[in-house]
């Protein structure tokens, strides 16, 4: 039987004053998928972090099916769209995050997935899943932009290398 | 560092070369959930589907929701003959689908299987499947009907243990 895994490669948690944008670099190829796990709330109300995510710098179309506890809906745009929190509806709540790369070193597209909330104890909560499509080569960096704002303190991400041998 | 035994892979299979169907075999029931990871494309548009330990029989039933950026909107099956997979109507489109079999070894319960699936210019959708029958889980066998998952496409079973 193989080894276990799920490895953390590296961890980031924003400091007081906050960062424009979070991420890793030199991500090491050793793995099958990553799998980004994080806590994250932006300055801005309601931040969709518009073409925010990149790998290597790229994004891409995606897809997102959301639901409001009011009702459900869906959108599409053009750059890798993933909505956070925003700490001015609510202080001290922060959106949580899984987001899935699989393949990761492997030359083809990349078809990204993530499952989150930003629940908040208001009529401005959001569960949603989304996809989207990033054409780039073999991922050795990601990013995470705040858009108009900033991300707060106490953001946290952890990046995990998961490996299939 | 490890996150405790969990992900532990069972079999991976990156195909090289297009094949119909992709079958994992003898998994063992020494876990508590399995993780199916995939990313691939197949040949031409169509609905895939896995069946477990050969079963084609009237066993499957699936409720699904999905968001397409257009719309939005949720189905569901019953008395299926398969169990549905990845929607994928178009040739060569990559697609990543996450599908969760909890407690799989289990022979006292029938089997529910929760699946995220992630056609990246088609849809984001999640997705519930059952399978009525009380066996341990111990093959699949996913199909891409009138089509072959393309070369390149990736498998992996990973085996979750209990904490």
């Amino acid at each position: 039987m193989a080894n276990p895994t799920m490895t953390l490669i590296a961890s980031y948690t924003v400091g007081s004053g906050g960062v424009s944008s979070v991420g890793f670099s030199s991500i090491p190829a050793t793995y099958t998928d990553l799998l980004l796990k994080a806590s994250i709330a932006s300055s801005v109300y309601g931040e969709w972090t518009d073409n925010g995510f990149t790998l290597n710098g790229s994004n891409g179309p995606d897809i997102t099916l959301y639901g409001t506890g009011s009702g459900a809906g869906t959108t599409a745009d053009s750059g890798t769209d993933i909505r956070v929190q925003g700490s001015k509806a609510t202080s001290g709540t922060f959106a949580s995050y899984d987001i899935y790369i699989p393949n990761y070193t492997s030359s083809n597209p990349k078809s990204i997935s993530w499952d989150g909330v930003t629940e908040n104890n208001s009529t401005t909560a959001l569960t949603n899943i989304g996809v989207s499509k990033i054409t780039t080569g073999a991922v050795t960096s990601l990013s995470w932009s705040a858009g108009s704002g900033n991300f707060i303190q106490y953001t946290t991400l952890y990046l995990y290398g998961i490996s299939n041998s | 560092m490890t996150a405790g035994a969990t992900y532990v892979p069972i079999a991976t299979q990156t195909l090289g070369s297009a094949v119909s169907t992709v079958t994992f075999s003898s998994i063992p029931s020494t876990y508590t959930d399995l993780i199916l990871v995939f990313t691939g494309s197949v040949s031409a548009g169509t609905g895939t589907n896995f069946t477990l330990n050969g079963d084609t029989g009237a066993n499957y039933s699936l409720t699904y929701i999905y968001g397409s950026g257009s719309s939005a909107g949720s189905g569901r099956g019953s008395n299926q003959s398969n169990a549905g997979y990845e929607y994928m109507p178009t040739a060569n489109a990559i697609h990543t689908n996450i599908t969760h079999f909890m407690n799989y070894a289990n022979t006292n319960t029938y089997k529910t299987i929760l699946m995220r699936l992630n056609g990246s210019t088609v849809q984001a959708s999640a997705q519930a499947n059952l399978w009525r029958s009380t066996a341990a889980i111990t093959s699949i066998a996913l199909s891409a009907p009138s089509a072959n998952w393309n070369t390149g496409s990736q498998f992996t079973l990973y085996g979750i243990a209990a904490a």
